[in-house]
Formats: C-alpha cells, sequence, structure tokens
C-alpha cells in the first residue's frame, strides 16, 4: 500500500510503504510542523497490524522541533515505552538536532 | 433569480429615455430614484445612497464621466457598480467611460433583457463583496480580541514572573518583550543560602499553547527555589507537571543552573538546547557544556533522570546560554546563522566584556530587516565574589504571629531516603513556624546546609574535601561520591532541634549526628579550618551565624547554639 | 418607408404598460421642444447646441423605435460635433418631415 504525499510550494513530502508489519515512512525535504497531517496520517491509515516503523531521512534536508514533536507522537501511537521506532539515514544535521534532544534514549537512531 | 431589491439612480437627461429605463428597473422589483443632470445624480448619491447607478454620458451641467468620477470618490471603499448609457460607437469612447469610473456600459435602444441581466450581474457582486467585508470585520475584530487576550495573559504571566532576579549585577540577558509567546522562558531566583537558581526554557510551538506551560512551570521554579529546594527536587517537579498538562508531542528544551558564590561552583541540567559555552578566565579557553537529557515533559516521573553535571566555575568565567533561536536565525536568503558563525565570534573575540553584545550585533546584521530579536534569548552569567551579589531578600510570609517558643524535634534520615529526600526545605519550613526565626531564614537555611552536607557527604560518605581543590579532584571527588551513595546501607543523618524563650527573646540548639566515623576533631585547631574555597567543613561560615559551636563523640556530633532578640525583630 | 420598427414597439409596449401612451405623448412633446431650439441653434450657428441637441434626439428616437429618424439626427449631431454646419439646414428639413410622420404612427398605436 503506497501514500503519496502532496508538495504544494512546500519543500517536503511524505510517503509510505508497508513491509509485513513493518512500516516504512519516507520523509522528503524539509520536516517541520507542514508536515504534521501527512505524516499523522501516513501511520494512523496503515494496517493495524504493522508493529515496527521504520522512518527513512535519506532525501530530509532538515529537522525542527515540531518534528521531534511528530515523532513523539508517533512513538505514542506505536506503544510509548514498548514501541519499536527507528530513525534511519540521517545526514549530519538531522542526526545532530536529533543528539542534542537525546532522542537516542527514545529512539533507534543511525 | 435575484431576490433583493435595490435602489437604482437612474441619472438621463431625455424624459422619455428616463421613463423606459424606470419601466424596465421597477419591473424588476427595484427602486427607482432619478436625475437629470450629472451634478443632480451627485447630489442624489450623497443623499439617498443608491446601490447601482445608471449613467448618461452626455449631460448638461456636468456629464456623465465627471459624474462618475465625484461618485466613486465619495464612495470609497464601498462598491457603487455605474453603469453609462450611451450611443457612443467608438472603442475608444467607451473605454474612456470605463476608466473614469464606470464599471459597464449600456447602449441604445435599451433591451430591457440586457439591462436585467447586467443589473442582476451586479447585483451578485454586490453581495459578494458585502459578504467578504463582513468577513473582513470579524477577522479584525477577532484580530483585536487576540491582542488583548495576549496582553492580558502577558499581564499574568508578568506577575508570576516578577520575584525573578534576573538583574543581579552579574548576569545580562537578551529577552524578547514577547518571548513567552516565542515558547522562550528565562527565570532566575534566588535559594535562602544565597546560591543562584536559573532557568532557560524553549517551549515547542508559539502563541499561547507555549505560554500556558511556561506558567506552572515559573510558579513551581519561584515556589520551590524559594523553599530551598535541591535543583533535582525541582526538574523532577517541572518534568512531572510539564508531562501532565502538554499533549503528546510538545514539550520544553530547558537548561537549569544553580550558581554557588560561596563555592564558586556550577550544577547544570540540559535538556534539548545546543551547546552553551563556557569561558575560563584562567586559561582563556572556551569549553562546551553539552545537553545529555530529553527536553522537559517527555518521560514519566519514574523514567525521568535529574542528574546534573557539576563543574568548578571561578570568578571571571563566563558562561553564556541560549535558546536555538540563534543558530536557527535566517537571514534574507533563508541561510541558517548555524553554529559555526557563533564559534567564530568566539575566536574572533579580543575582550570577553564584549563577548555578549558582539553576539547581539553579528546576529541582528545576519537577520537584517526579516529578522528581530523575537526568537534570539541570551544569557550571561559571570562568577563574581559572593560580596559584590549580596544578600538573598527570601519573602517567606506564612500565617502565624504566635509560634511555637518552647519545643524539641528531632528528624533522622536513614538508608536509601537518605540518598533521595532533601530535609532542608521541610526543617526550614518548621523554624519558620517561629515568627522571629523568619528573619533568619537565609542564615539558618545555609547553616543546615553546611551542617547537613558536613554530615551527608563527609560524615555518612566519607568523603574528604581536600579532592576538591583541583579540577581533576573536582571531577573524581563527585565519582566517588555517587559510588559510595550505593554503600549507603544502614547510614543515618539525625537533626535535632531544640528551642527556648529566653528573656531577650530565644535559643535555638541544632545538633547533628551522623553514622559516620567521624574525625579528630580535638587536633584541628580553628586556624586549620580555612575560610574559602572548597576545603574544610565550611566551619568559619557556621561560626559567624552561630554563637558556639561544639563537637563531641567521634567527631560525628556537632551542636551549635543561635540567639535571637525580641528587639531585633519587628 | 417604415417609420416605426414594429417589432421593437411591440417590446415597448410590454415594457412600458399602461404607461405607453404617457411616454409617447412625452416623447411627442419633448421633441417638438427640443427642434424648435434646434432651429434657433442653427439660426445662431451655434455648433455645440447643434451637437448636444442633435444627440439628445438621436437617442430618444432610436428609444422610441423610430431607427430613420435616429439616423438623421446622428447626422445633425455630426455636423454640430465636426463645426460643419453646411448641410444642418437641409437636414433639419428632413428631421421635420420625418418626425410629423413618426408622430402619426405613434398616435396610431
Amino acid at each position: 500500500m503506497k501514500q503519496q504525499g502532496n508538495a504544494i510550494g512546500v519543500d517536503m513530502s511524505v510517503s509510505a510503504t508497508t513491509n509485513g508489519n513493518e512500516l516504512v515512512v519516507n520523509i522528503e525535504g524539509r520536516f517541520d510542523f507542514s508536515a504534521h497531517q501527512e505524516f499523522r496520517d501516513s501511520y494512523e491509515k496503515a494496517d493495524s497490524n504493522v508493529n515496527s516503523y521504520v522512518i527513512n531521512m535519506k532525501s530530509a534536508s532538515y529537522l525542527d522541533s515540531s518534528a521531534l514533536g511528530m515523532l513523539l507522537l508517533l512513538r505514542d501511537h506505536a506503544g510509548g515505552d514498548s514501541a519499536d521506532v527507528h530513525i534511519t539515514n540521517c545526514n549530519q544535521d538531522v542526526r545532530k538536532i536529533l543528539t542534542i534532544s537525546n532522542f537516542e534514549q527514545l529512539f533507534k537512531i543511525d | 433569480m435575484d431576490e433583493a431589491s435595490y435602489k437604482i439612480l437612474i441619472a438621463d437627461d431625455n424624459m422619455s429615455d428616463r421613463m423606459i429605463l424606470t419601466a424596465i428597473v421597477k419591473k424588476m422589483g427595484h427602486t427607482v430614484i432619478s436625475a437629470s443632470d450629472g451634478l443632480e445624480a451627485v447630489n442624489q448619491y450623497n443623499e439617498q445612497n443608491p446601490d447601482i447607478i445608471l449613467l448618461d454620458v452626455m449631460m448638461p451641467n456636468m456629464n456623465g464621466q465627471e459624474a462618475a468620477v465625484e461618485i466613486k470618490s465619495i464612495a470609497g471603499e464601498e462598491m457603487v457598480p455605474i453603469i453609462f448609457l450611451t450611443s457612443l460607437q467608438d472603442a475608444s469612447d467607451l473605454a474612456a467611460c470605463l476608466e473614469s469610473g464606470g464599471d459597464d456600459f449600456l447602449s441604445k435602444p435599451y433591451n430591457p433583457i440586457i439591462l436585467t441581466a447586467k443589473i442582476n450581474a451586479f447585483s451578485r457582486m454586490l453581495k459578494m463583496h458585502k459578504i467578504l467585508q463582513q468577513q473582513k470585520d470579524v477577522i479584525s475584530e477577532n484580530a483585536e480580541h487576540l491582542l488583548n487576550e495576549q496582553q492580558v495573559a502577558r499581564a499574568v504571566y508578568d506577575n508570576v514572573a516578577h520575584s525573578g532576579c534576573l538583574d543581579l549585577p552579574n548576569l545580562k540577558f537578551l529577552l524578547s518583550p514577547f518571548s513567552v509567546f516565542n515558547g522562550d522562558v528565562l527565570l532566575a531566583a534566588r535559594k535562602p543560602s544565597g546560591s543562584v537558581h536559573i532557568l532557560l526554557g524553549d517551549f515547542t510551538g508559539h502563541g499561547l499553547p507555549a505560554a500556558i506551560g511556561a506558567m506552572p512551570l515559573a510558579e513551581i521554579f519561584y515556589g520551590m527555589t524559594a523553599k530551598g529546594f535541591l535543583m533535582e527536587e525541582i526538574l523532577r517537579e517541572i518534568n512531572s507537571k510539564l508531562k501532565n498538562i502538554l499533549p503528546v508531542g510538545y514539550f520544553c528544551c530547558a537548561c537549569m543552573a544553580n550558581l554557588s558564590f560561596r563555592k564558586k561552583e556550577m550544577e547544570v541540567w540540559m535538556g534539548g538546547l545546543p551547546d552553551y559555552y563556557m569561558f575560563r578566565k584562567d586559561s582563556n579557553e572556551v569549553e562546551h557544556i553539552q545537553s545529555t537529557h530529553l527536553p522537559l515533559g517527555v518521560l514519566s516521573s519514574q523514567a525521568f533522570d535529574a542528574t546534573t553535571q557539576r563543574l568548578p566555575f571561578n570568578t571571571g568565567d563566563k558562561l553564556f546560554m541560549w535558546s536555538d533561536g540563534i543558530i536557527e536565525s535566517r537571514n534574507d536568503t533563508g541561510d541558517l546563522f548555524g553554529e559555526e558563525r557563533l564559534k567564530q565570534i568566539f575566536a574572533d573575540n579580543q575582550d570577553r566584556s564584549l563577548l555578549f553584545d558582539e553576539i547581539e550585533h553579528t546576529v541582528n546584521i545576519f537577520t537584517g530587516e526579516s529578522g528581530k530579536d523575537d526568537d534570539t534569548t541570551m544569557l550571561e552569567i559571570t562568577m563574581v565574589e559572593e560580596s559584590e551579589i549580596g544578600e538573598a531578600a527570601i519573602d517567606l510570609s506564612s500565617g502565624a504571629i504566635h509560634g511555637p517558643t518552647d519545643w524539641k524535634m528531632a528528624y533522622t534520615l536513614r538508608g536509601d531516603t537518605l540518598k533521595t529526600f532533601n530535609p532542608l526545605p521541610v526543617m526550614l519550613n518548621i523554624l519558620n513556624d517561629v515568627p522571629s526565626l523568619r528573619r533568619l531564614s537565609g542564615q539558618l537555611y545555609t547553616l543546615m546546609a553546611e551542617l547537613f552536607s558536613n554530615a551527608f557527604e563527609h560524615g555518612v560518605l566519607g568523603l574528604s574535601s581536600d579532592l576538591k581543590s583541583s579540577t581533576e579532584g573536582f571531577t573524581k571527588y563527585y565519582q566517588q561520591r555517587a559510588e559510595n551513595m550505593e554503600n549507603i546501607g544502614d547510614g543515618y543523618v539525625c537533626f535535632i532541634f531544640d528551642h527556648k524563650p529566653t528573656d531577650a527573646g530565644g535559643e535555638l540548639i541544632i545538633k547533628v549526628i551522623d553514622s559516620g566515623d567521624g574525625f579528630d576533631y580535638k587536633l584541628k585547631k580553628d586556624s586549620d579550618f580555612k575560610v574559602e574555597g572548597y576545603s574544610g567543613r565550611g566551619i568559619p561560615l557556621i561560626r559567624t551565624i552561630c554563637e558556639t559551636l561544639k563537637y563531641s563523640g567521634n567527631g560525628n556530633t556537632v551542636e551549635v547554639t543561635l540567639h535571637w532578640d525580641a528587639e531585633e525583630t519587628e | 418607408m417604415a417609420r416605426l420598427n414594429m417589432a421593437q414597439v411591440q417590446e415597448l409596449k410590454e415594457i412600458m404598460e399602461d404607461a405607453f401612451e404617457d411616454l409617447i405623448s412625452t416623447y411627442i412633446q419633448d421633441s417638438q421642444d427640443k427642434l424648435k431650439q434646434l432651429s434657433k441653434a442653427n439660426f445662431d450657428q451655434n455648433a455645440d447646441m447643434i451637437g448636444s441637441l442633435g444627440h439628445s434626439l438621436k437617442g430618444s428616437s432610436l428609444n422610441i423605435c423610430a431607427e430613420d429618424l435616429s439616423t438623421i439626427f446622428k447626422q445633425i449631431e455630426d455636423s454640430g460635433r465636426s463645426h460643419d454646419l453646411s448641410t444642418v439646414t437641409q437636414l433639419l428639413i428632413q428631421a421635420n418631415a420625418e418626425f410629423e410622420a413618426v408622430k402619426t404612427a405613434l398616435n396610431a398605436l
């Protein structure tokens, strides 16, 4: 199941694919407040048997505090402390922001 | 089919033409007012305010074009469609009509179908225009409401924050007057002991949601600091509160610091903010202090980690604290200021006293017209001598005029509780029940803090303060402290308070017993107890507050006395 | 020569309903007055006056369904506008004649 995000005038898009029980969400461009609805939709509308999440930041250029908030929302949706969320392919800027916030205490990050 | 009935002005100098138009327009259900020349048309517009105007071009006294210009200028922002009545054929003539303010034209012979269609079209436009005007009014009314509400919210916030001490001589800060609505918070308050607590917070989001979190945070910060609670306890309380009230995904990146002017030490907790820079006077080097925690409001109370970093902070050293507003600020072309530029300012700086201004200046130039100080929150803390700061003015006003004057109380903390619980606020509270002791709050707190620290760190944990005299020793001291805390076992500290009234006023005797091995106090002379720095058991300090100081047992028991005079109190 | 456009007259009757007669008498009275003024203007060689009177009569005639009459008045208007009054006297004779015919036709409705 693949959903396409929109990119009207905003420098970002969100898309998602499911492999079995794993949902992969791809972030493109700036991950900020404008991505809010799409990001939420990508995991809320996924199959109910999804129990592990991969957030692919390969094409993400930038991350701000509202994006951090969105990640926390996802983690909450995915079971809170028992959630299995993996943030992957982070570039240097993205990595830096996640490190400053010490998000590796809550997520698997690479 | 159009339902609305409009008032339509028909201006034509020819009587029969007017009659025909009037008949057509009346048949549509509208009301008619007439004029036979341009001047009359303008007057009619002024007096009657018609909705649509049918205007003949060639008229005596003032022709249609002149009348149109007049009418449009009187109308201002209001929409009043003008249909020119003309038998002109030339395209440029017709264009000139429209340029003078006409919106359409109708040619002779007057075709009722066409005129009806045109009037209907304009009446639809009038309706739409009216709706837009209404929406515009609603929007501007709402905007005004919001602004008023924000002002009220700011006033409330200011009241909560009023007891702060950001005006201390060793602090320099930059904070937008609307910082609350950017989610930025900067608080400073003095503990009863004279130490200063600082909190810099950056809430996610903007506007009222950010401000709402700031208020309970400020209340907890000021309330608990005044009562003598430790940083860790305050952070724990704030985290718990924010976790409860903020929705998932909202949090507060924060840094809290505890400055001890007496010990020349700083304790820091950082969660989610970019690196802070500490400038060392002796070495002229810049150290980075990093964020080691998640922001406040994310973790549950059980998972929350209040562990602090402790660093020496000597006279002349400076700590720079900021929100991410500096690094995240952008210029006109959208480039980020970034950490490299910030590092460069520190590297290029020649005079450390100008650093603060240089940072502010550089950021302003970078952001240019597009940015302001709105999102830039920054604080510079310089360590100074205690004498430069003065005493803390604590206001712990509570009820009773008559308090207990003849009482005795023992309070013992054992084992794990000793490890995690700070008894000072509770004990200070009890002492404050004696009205005359309230004025000595600061001294009493300092006294109890020293006695407790001695009993706990030197007594129960067996640490020697000599370790703290060097920088490596400093770190080692706190490492050993953490290790020894794990093996506390049956360790205990006991405070016994004995208060009696005297002729002059009252006497307070405080006895502190700890489970440690003590020390050979008989061998130590007064001169061996150093006055400044971190060595010694703070004995000289205790001596300035109390009249007597006595050790007993194996050195694990100490008793101090303190008198107060009724005449000296108000 | 058709004096009146009968199809248009029919429409006009529908628009005016009971006021139709009123319209006719207003037109006739107004036009007669203006024709007199035109004569005087021609005598005075007042080109501007000739232009604006011609224009007015052109318009009202067109509205009353007398196209040919209207055409004559257009020519009178043009002469006035262009300040070439050489043909005006001749045109006025034509206009008056045509007007009489139109008047008769209108009264017959």
